[in-house]
């Protein structure tokens, strides 16, 4: 276990930007991901990263309108991905 | 056309063929059967059929009820499907019943709920929901220039992604009858059915060019959702393709049924095609901006 983030390998895509739809086996379901979890999911299709890699290149890159820290955001997303089945942890 | 044998619960036996499919139709209505002659020309009307894809019936249910306000049924493999309509309605649950039970029972077909036309050889697939003008849209360009492959479902070949033609006919409902009966006004067409769920339906024949390419395919171009206001000026737009895709799934008809194959295809061809919104108020200049479109 490396503990960094995948597309699981059961997971379908496209890029259509600024969003994306991904398909999950696992579930069987269909979803349009936008704003932060799209952003979060195309930075993975690149190649697997650790959450704090993530987390520097969101800070590099978004200016997240929340009032939550960007490692809050991240974290939170990544669960959101990995619930529904399209991120894993290797 | 031929009719066949009574069969086992009465009727003759009438065989159809619609795009890929033949369907055996049978039923005692002759005011059925002589409403379907008008709209199936004889041509794709199989005379030899001893196979059909589709059995399916349209008979009278039965009890003293009946006898003062007749009742009908459809039914496919002599199972009822949809609910028992008046026999004023037989045309058009006949329609909707063969609808359905493609729908229901093609799965070798992405079956999308979406109209498709094609000219020079590339293909718009039209999908919409009920209201905003699709059906009109596709009588009026099938009667100018595109050639009809399907006013209701769109069947896609998982492996090939080409567009499989079932150029059946055109349900028009309320005043889109007499907005196409002045558009076209040598277009064969059923008589009104009137008080269905969906308000007067009139079925409109496809042009003969449709029906006598049924079994050439068609590559898809275009995804084009089409909406009507009467006030609008006929404009196509690009629209984001991902919110259109979610929207497209939402409407499949199988797309569940297909899991990955499911989305690699639809993902393939919102891949393949421009993403449009169409809206328009006036069905000629809907025709001169889809002519614009064809040649582009």
């Amino acid at each position: 276990m490396t503990g960094d983030w995948a597309i699981r390998d059961d997971v379908g895509w496209r890029v259509w930007d600024p969003d994306i739809i991904a398909y999950a086996d696992g579930s069987d379901e269909t979803f349009h991901l936008a704003d932060i979890s799209g952003w979060v999911f195309a930075y993975l299709t690149r190649r697997p990263a650790s959450e704090g890699e993530i987390v520097a290149a969101a800070r590099a890159t978004l200016a997240l309108a929340s009032s939550e820290s960007v490692e809050t955001v991240v974290r939170k997303t990544l669960a959101h991905l990995a619930e529904r089945q399209l991120v894993a942890q290797l | 056309m031929q009719f066949r044998r009574p069969e086992r619960h009465g009727g003759d036996t009438l065989f159809l063929r619609t795009g890929p499919f033949i369907v055996g139709l049978t039923t005692r209505i002759g005011a059925l059967t002589a409403a379907l002659r008008q709209l199936y020309p004889v041509a794709i009307v199989s005379d030899a059929a001893a196979f059909a894809d589709f059995h399916v019936a349209v008979r009278r249910m039965e009890g003293v009820r009946c006898w003062i306000k007749p009742i009908i049924r459809f039914e496919h493999d002599g199972v009822q499907v949809l609910r028992p309509l008046p026999l004023s309605q037989a045309l058009t649950l006949f329609e909707w019943g063969v609808n359905f039970t493609i729908s229901q029972t093609v799965h070798n077909y992405l079956v999308l709920h979406a109209a498709v036309i094609e000219r020079g050889g590339r293909a718009a697939i039209l999908p919409a929901a009920s209201g905003a003008g699709k059906s009109t849209l596709v009588a009026g360009l099938a009667y100018r220039g595109w050639r009809l492959l399907s006013d209701e479902l769109t069947l896609i070949d998982l492996d090939t992604l080409e567009l499989i033609p079932l150029a059946r006919p055109i349900s028009l409902k309320n005043r889109s009858i007499s907005i196409i009966r002045d558009f076209v006004p040598d277009a064969v067409m059923s008589h009104e059915v009137k008080n269905t769920i969906k308000g007067t339906v009139a079925l409109l024949r496809p042009p003969e060019d449709s029906i006598n390419r049924a079994s050439e395919t068609a590559k898809p171009a275009w995804f084009v959702f089409p909406t009507w206001n009467a006030e609008a000026r006929a404009e196509l737009r690009p629209v984001e393709k991902a919110g259109s895709f979610m929207a497209l799934c939402r409407n499949a008809v199988n797309y569940h049924i297909h899991g990955r194959r499911g989305f690699d295809a639809l993902a393939d061809l919102f891949d393949r095609c421009a993403c449009l919104q169409f809206r328009y108020g006036s069905l000629d200049d809907a025709v001169e901006v889809f002519a614009r479109l064809a040649a582009s």
